[in-house]
């Protein structure tokens, strides 16, 4: 299932030039941990699920994009052992976990438990179809090389399947009189518009929050610096304070 | 009438709760194992419903929430760190002040807001004294000695504590930016780690160098007889940066840091080449002087608190080697160190804290028990089994259990294990494991390379038999409070090194975990069905998961995991399945 925010980290890696390794080691772990969050959504799925015959499906589905992760995870690995980095700059574990967060808008409860059976299946055939689209566009960006390519047009390939997987279920709802279907389809275009827009939007306040705080260390901080003791000491102990 | 207290962690790393109920704690779960991202850091909502659905309780129910640090404290020490070091600290302030004002700041708020919560009835605890709590009280001492260090609280980063009659008092510490958790977590982003996942890296690598740069190492930390250690700043970032923690000058004096899954050994498990080596040399350096500056701690915590007790808790003391090696020597006759010495544990250790000094003032209760997170019965497990369309065996007693899977450990198999409830802590201790004979070096390779995609170098831990430990190992009486928990290594004693040659690291030691048959009796009888067939009372044991995943927590996740594997058959309750269903 595709992130949310994947078409911007498209835009990105298509102003890169290809020698740029390092860049496209990043934007391959970005896209590796898309994929790792997009699993989660669908384990989540499987565990949450009352549909029985659903959740091998959901299992299926998760085990694929736990694939996918590891796939863009070894490539960017591969990019960067052929190149000459030596950077050593790890983020920490609690980073990562925060890329992810970021990454696919996972927030405190999964997806799945935000929306019901019929909007989820929507929602996995159209993410999954916007990665599709994505991928193959990807895969012949003539960008990137060979490798990085094959292994976009791989995971295109199989993101069409989920679609499809989608489908037949919506398809075989349908025939079973199931009401709703198109509106359903209809709520997850307009609930999918809605977090690109809150993504898009939270891009926009994120620059300007930086913008500000930036100020704020040029203007306080200086000032605060005359006046700065270094050891400062809390002698009084208020279990109900904060400080 | 019960009282109750809910103890929580978060926004820093590894989120978790713990719910107490008269002073014992009766569940305890990290945000992960529900998430599946490691480490997560989230708000910890999924963990604290469990929590409560689990105990059919409702939030009203909840006595007092304690939070595990003091958020204004730490925003303080963030807000001065960047004066101290304007301008280098532009980026630091903020990211720092991003992070802090749209979430960890409002932490009374959003406490409030997502549990419906009365503010007046949430508490707060110092990071450290969580820590000194998650140990003190978990072990109901009288008199006890408590050391903490890791790599930062709200501006501890070591300090010291005396534990008697119930009370904890601060008698020493050592304040940021200065820290020994920071510097071993610098050194572990330089040799190409994660930081706070990737310190036991640098301990095992550190078994494959010798000393020949303790002397450039010595110029950026070293004992010292006034402040127990000295730390040159020059060397580090981390005091004003988020995302750089050393310094051009350390780059300069060590050379060039290490890429990150560059190979450090080769196929024979020797180092690869020079740049190995001289990687091998830092780790060895890192871990050597980080042993040392313990040992002068421990030494100045004798000095101005004498017991025979020293409870030992926060990240630094993950490290299991240094923790062997610190206190070999140490006139403390009994270590504790527990399951949860890491952030986790500070839910723990905030919970235990607001119950003996807030609620109950004179009680002490012995918490030593592990297993606190979910458990699922076998009627839920064969309904998911058969909802999956995944072929099973059931077994009828856990007798034919024990017997079929200890058979097919005999017969080289690698087997997942997931029963019972779910452990607390980093360490998988017998519940959601992967298991394997311990002496099949083959084996080990196997679920290093193929299984859990680690690199090479990393060593096994293994679980032995309580009463059989001291045939294969050097046991040291001291610690035989912390063995339960794989807080400790142990060396081989020779006697029976050819039973060993999975588990046993470059160095001859391994990580144990002693089990007694009171403290987890399926998985004790298991090793057990294992001596009598093999005449080895030990298993390889690693945790049950994969690579950058947390520990799994239920069976969907469990069987995920084993499917994605190379694991030849999994263990679950009363099912056995194979990986060609």
């Amino acid at each position: 299932m595709a992130s949310f925010n994947f078409k911007s980290i498209f835009k990105k890696i298509n102003k890169k030039n290809n020698s740029l390794n390092n860049q496209e080691s990043d934007f391959l772990n970005n896209f590796g941990l898309a994929e790792f969050g997009s699993a989660l959504d669908m384990l989540a799925a499987a565990e949450l699920t009352t549909t029985n015959k659903l959740k091998k499906g959901y299992l299926n589905h998760a085990i694929d994009e736990f694939r996918h992760a590891q796939l863009f995870f070894n490539h960017a690995k591969n990019l960067i052992n052929n190149s000459n980095n030596n950077s050593a700059n790890v983020s920490g574990i609690a980073e990562i976990g925060e890329r992810i967060r970021y990454l696919n808008f996972i927030g405190e409860k999964p997806i799945y438990s935000e929306l019901n059976e019929l909007d989820f299946i929507n929602f996995v055939m159209i993410s999954e179809a916007a990665a599709e689209k994505y991928f193959t566009k990807l895969s012949n960006n003539k960008n990137f090389n060979s490798e990085t390519r094959a292994l976009f047009s791989l995971i295109a390939k199989e993101e069409g399947h989920h679609v499809l997987y989608a489908k037949k279920e919506l398809e075989k709802r349908r025939k079973n009189g199931v009401k709703g279907i198109y509106k359903s389809y209809l709520y997850i275009k307009w609930f999918r518009f809605k977090t690109d827009l809150l993504s898009n939007t939270r891009k926009i306040w994120t620059k300007i929050g930086d913008l500000i705080l930036a100020l704020i260390f040029f203007i306080f901080i200086p000032i605060n610096k005359i006046f700065f003791k270094k050891n400062y000491k809390f002698n009084t102990y208020d279990p109900r304070s904060m400080i | 009438m019960n009282k109750y207290v809910l103890g929580i962690s978060c926004y820093f790393h590894d989120s978790s709760v713990s719910l107490v109920k008269n002073g014992k704690i009766i569940s305890a779960v990290q945000e992960e194992r529900f998430t599946g991202i490691k480490g997560d850091s989230s708000f910890p909502s999924r963990s604290i419903e469990w929590c409560l659905n689990s105990n059919n309780l409702k939030i009203s129910d909840i006595n007092y929430i304690v939070f595990y640090e003091k958020p204004l404290k730490k925003f303080l020490r963030i807000l001065n760190s960047s004066i101290e070091y304007f301008p280098k600290s532009r980026s630091f302030f903020v990211s720092q002040m991003k992070r802090w004002l749209s979430e960890k700041i409002w932490t009374k708020t959003n406490i409030v807001k997502k549990l419906k919560f009365s503010s007046e009835k949430i508490l707060f605890c110092q990071h450290h004294l969580s820590h000194a709590s998650s140990i003190y009280y978990t072990n109901n001492l009288s008199h006890s000695c408590i050391m903490v260090n890791d790599g930062i609280g709200e501006d501890q980063s070591f300090s010291i504590w005396s534990g008697e009659k119930n009370k904890i008092k601060l008698l020493d510490e050592i304040l940021f930016p200065k820290s020994l958790g920071l510097f071993y977590s610098t050194m572990t982003s330089f040799l190409g780690h994660q930081i706070n996942e990737g310190e036991n890296k640098v301990m095992s690598m550190s078994a494959y160098g010798n000393n020949s740069l303790d002397n450039e190492l010595n110029k950026v930390i070293s004992i010292s007889d006034k402040n127990i250690f000295h730390q040159n700043m020059d060397y580090f970032e981390y005091q004003f940066s988020l995302y750089n923690n050393f310094s051009n000058k350390l780059t300069n004096l060590l050379g060039d840091p290490r890429t990150p899954n560059t190979e450090f050994l080769n196929k024979d498990l020797v180092l690869s080449n020079d740049k190995s080596e001289k990687y091998a040399n830092i780790a060895y350096s890192t871990q050597k002087i980080t042993e040392n500056i313990i040992e002068r701690q421990s030494n100045h915590a004798y000095e101005i608190f004498p017991s025979d007790n020293i409870c030992l808790s926060g990240g630094v003391h993950l490290n299991c080697k240094a923790n062997n090696e610190s206190f070999k020597n140490s006139k403390f006759k009994n270590i504790y160190i527990n399951f949860c010495p890491s952030d986790s544990g500070g839910s723990i250790g905030a919970s235990l804290w607001a119950w003996n000094n807030v609620i109950e003032k004179n009680e002490n209760i012995l918490n030593q028990d592990v297993y606190l997170g979910p458990s699922f019965d076998n009627d839920f497990i064969e309904e998911t089994l058969k909802d999956l369309k995944i072929n099973y065996t059931k077994f009828n007693t856990s007798k034919e259990l024990l017997s079929d899977a200890s058979n097919y450990l005999l017969k080289n198999k690698i087997i997942c294990w997931f029963q019972g409830k779910l452990e607390f802590g980093k360490r998988a201790l017998g519940n959601r494991s992967i298991l394997a004979r311990p002496d099949n070096k083959k084996l080990s390779q196997k679920i290093n390379n193929e299984i859990k995609n680690r690199e090479s170098f990393q060593p096994f831990a293994s679980s032995v038999l309580y009463e059989k430990a001291e045939e294969y190992f050097d046991i040291d009486s001291k610690f035989k409070n912390s063995y339960k928990y794989m807080s400790v290594v142990a060396y081989d004693n020779k006697k029976n090194t050819n039973k060993l040659s999975g588990v046993l690291h470059v160095d001859n030691s391994c990580r144990i975990q002693l089990v007694e048959e009171t403290d987890n009796s399926l998985y004790y009888n298991l090793i057990k069905n294992f001596f009598d067939l093999s005449n080895i009372p030990l298993l390889l044991n690693t945790s049950l998961n994969l690579k950058g995943e947390p520990i799994v927590d239920n069976p969907i996740k469990a069987i995920s995991t084993f499917l994605r594997s190379n694991c030849d058959l999994m263990y679950i309750g009363n099912f056995k399945i194979y990986k060609n269903d």
